[in-house]
């Protein structure tokens, strides 16, 4: 009997990954579109059969689940149905890359869809300069749905009834609600998204054109640059990145759209309902602020000490730009990889690092620690330091502003510090393997926290060229990261009690 | 011997260009991004391939030439603009752009970029459109799925219709 509960368990599973696989299928109708209409029929084939077979797989697994839909996930289901569905995700979004051509591997491909659902933003596609309009829109798409996430996505084609769901919601990464119920929560983290995409898409539209694109060709570019700049992702449709328009309007732009991006989607939800002053108060904020001023001005003093700048315009648009697209953990870049380890010095290098790896606040498209756990633990030693200096007989507690004003608990510091610690073993383990794979120290570090953080800048260690064992490496770091450890170890942990009882 | 002495100096003062353009190194984007601080100020020779628009901005335009490493940015005067005519980009293989300019590693005039500003430039290879073929292997089995699976989604429909109304009944 036991044997049989365990496989009731795992139909509602099978169902709800069969949801987000269907919904995957059905987002490849995009690019096929964006083929046919920029009279690429082999890639709009590509397109159409991809999204025919992943619609097919996902209707599968909807059909042997479905009975069991209404079951209630406990916490450890939800977050297998997340990591699972990311992997099969992974796979299946991963076959038009192969079949246009663009890769050299099948691992490649992988590579390259786990860096735009996670919003990491490293790539190794070949000849990007060269690459269809539907490929194109099919990364930035992936990036644009990584940011709010794929079960998010897929929470909102059901109705309020499942309420049984918000395991899954958790599992992605995401804790906060912004309504009582998880559906309707992604349903305003998705219209949160929209909204910002229609203006995101004229606004820099705007400014593309007016750096001298045409107007067709600027519409599909300032649309993926808002995609990738609202999701913290990093892609960008030309091998220089965003140093390929030469053009401060464009990096303005884009800055601010990522640091927007990069904010709680809770804090998105009570500004746009009328609470303006939260962002003043807001925990995240001010750590973000903070944090971000004292690295940057680590980072001007590196540039300075080694004149690599020749004046202010030049520091603000490489120096700061570059800061604070790390500390987002966007990954848009001005300047050639190698740059950084030729030009830049230890100190900027250090500061960028860590920048990379503090990353954006909790509940946004944005990967590293976060600003709500670093506000967290920074307020917990302060605590701490202060009860030292206070008679043992008065009680103290310590309050944070996240929407409300919260009474810091034991629980709360150990959740953060916990992860937090987590992420620096991954970033260890990240640059130990590179250091393996030949690079240098600095070069590793600063690679690893890029995957680690998800965040996309590069020294010049992703490249087609480098090991096999890196590449998968990175992907299960992209992964870990994105999905901020509990998902993957709680699926790694369900297959390794499979196993022992087999 | 005041004959030889005319020779020479003829001969010198007609080849002291070839010279200056002799001394030019003729560089790669690795050489660049790689000894940017010893090339910095110097005039370089690059050739790479023109890649996506030519960017007008007033009196000038960028150009960004890929010579399959990296994609550097070059400043060319509006009168250069006319002297490209294909531009690298899916199904369509730019011009081999020979540019022959400044190499600057962190531009003061242009917010830090590490561009090239062109003295002239020219094509030594045409680029040509390279448009698709079609496939039939390719669309033959796309229709193929598409039609499967909107076959399918008919039935998972159906079942899944007929497993709520039996749900419902016994209710």
């Amino acid at each position: 009997m036991p044997e049989n509960k365990q496989i009731n368990r795992a139909y509602p599973i099978c169902y709800y990954v069969g949801l987000i696989i269907l919904v995957l299928g059905c987002l490849m109708i995009i690019p096929a579109v964006t083929a046919i209409c920029s009279n690429e029929p082999n890639i709009f084939s590509i397109f159409l059969a991809c999204a025919s077979l992943t619609v097919m797989i996902g209707l599968c697994m909807i059909l042997a689940g479905y009975r069991y839909r209404q079951t209630k996930l406990n916490f450890g289901e939800g977050t297998i149905v997340a990591s699972v569905s990311w992997l099969l995700g992974m796979l299946l979004c991963a076959l038009p890359y192969f079949l246009s051509g663009n890769y050299g591997s099948y691992l490649d491909c992988c590579f390259d869809v786990m860096s735009g659902l996670t919003t990491t933003g490293v790539v190794l596609i070949k000849n990007l300069d060269h690459v269809s309009n539907g490929i194109n829109m099919w990364r930035h798409l992936l990036t644009f749905l990584g940011g709010q996430g794929m079960v998010v996505l897929a929470l909102t084609f059901l109705n309020r009834g499942y309420a049984n769901v918000y395991m899954m919601y958790v599992g992605e990464g995401k804790d906060e609600k912004l309504s009582p119920n998880a559906v309707t929560t992604s349903k305003s983290i998705w219209k949160i998204s929209l909204l910002y995409l229609a203006i995101g898409t004229v606004v820099m539209t705007i400014i593309v054109v007016r750096a001298g694109m045409p107007l067709g060709e600027g519409f599909l570019h300032g649309m993926w640059i808002f995609m990738s700049a609202w999701s913290t992702g990093g892609f960008a449709p030309m091998s220089q990145n965003i140093l390929y328009y030469h053009d401060l309007g464009v990096e303005v732009g884009a800055m601010i759209f990522f640091i927007i991006g990069s904010l709680n989607f809770a804090l998105h939800y009570a500004v746009l309902h009328g609470q303006r002053k939260e962002i003043w108060k807001n925990i995240e904020v001010i750590t973000f602020s903070i944090t971000l001023s004292v690295l940057t001005l680590i980072a001007i003093t590196g540039l300075m000490q080694n004149n690599v700048y020749p004046n202010i315009m030049a520091m603000f648009r490489k120096g700061f730009f570059l800061m604070v697209s790390g500390h987002t953990t966007t990954g848009f870049m001005n300047i050639y990889a190698k740059q950084f380890f030729y030009e830049w010095g230890d100190i900027a290098l250090f500061a960028l690092t860590v920048a990379m790896l503090f990353g954006g606040s909790a509940c946004s498209t944005a990967g590293g620690f976060k600003a709500l756990r670093i506000g967290i633990v920074f307020r917990a030693v302060k605590a701490d330091i202060g009860k030292m200096l206070i008679p043992d007989s008065r009680v103290k507690t310590s309050k944070i502003h996240h929407l409300k004003d919260i009474i810091m608990s034991d629980s709360m510091v150990k959740n953060a510090s916990l992860i937090i610690a987590l992420y620096l073993l991954t970033f260890a383990v990240g640059t130990l393997a590179g250091m393996y794979a030949g690079y240098p120290y600095m070069m590793a570090a600063f690679e690893s926290a890029s995957v680690t953080g998800n965040v996309g800048l590069s020294i010049g260690i992703t490249s087609p060229a480098m090991p096999s064992f890196l590449k998968v490496l990175y992907i299960v770091i992209m992964w870990l990261g994105r999905l901020e450890f509990m998902s993957v170890l709680t699926l790694i942990a369900y297959v390794f009690r499979k196993a022992r009882r087999v | 011997m005041k004959k030889f002495i005319v020779i020479w100096m003829t001969a010198v003062m007609l080849l002291w260009p070839i010279g200056i353009h002799a001394e030019t190194a003729k560089v790669s984007s690795d050489d660049l991004i790689e000894h940017s601080k010893e090339l910095d100020g110097q005039t370089v020779i690059y050739t790479g391939e023109a890649v996506g628009t030519i960017l007008k901005r007033d009196g000038y335009a960028w150009v960004n030439l890929n010579d399959g490493s990296n994609a550097i940015g070059i400043v060319i005067s509006s009168e250069m603009v006319d002297s490209i005519h294909h531009m690298g980009r899916y199904g369509q293989i730019g011009d081999q752009v020979e540019v022959v300019g400044t190499f600057h590693r962190a531009c003061a005039e242009h917010g830090g970029d590490m561009d090239i500003h062109a003295d002239t430039i020219r094509v030594v290879k045409d680029g040509a459109s390279a448009p698709e073929k079609l496939n039939t292997d390719y669309l033959i089995w796309s229709v193929i799925l598409a039609i499967g699976a909107v076959s399918f989604a008919f039935i998972v429909y159906r079942k899944t219709s007929m497993m709520y109304m039996q749900k419902r009944t016994n209710i």
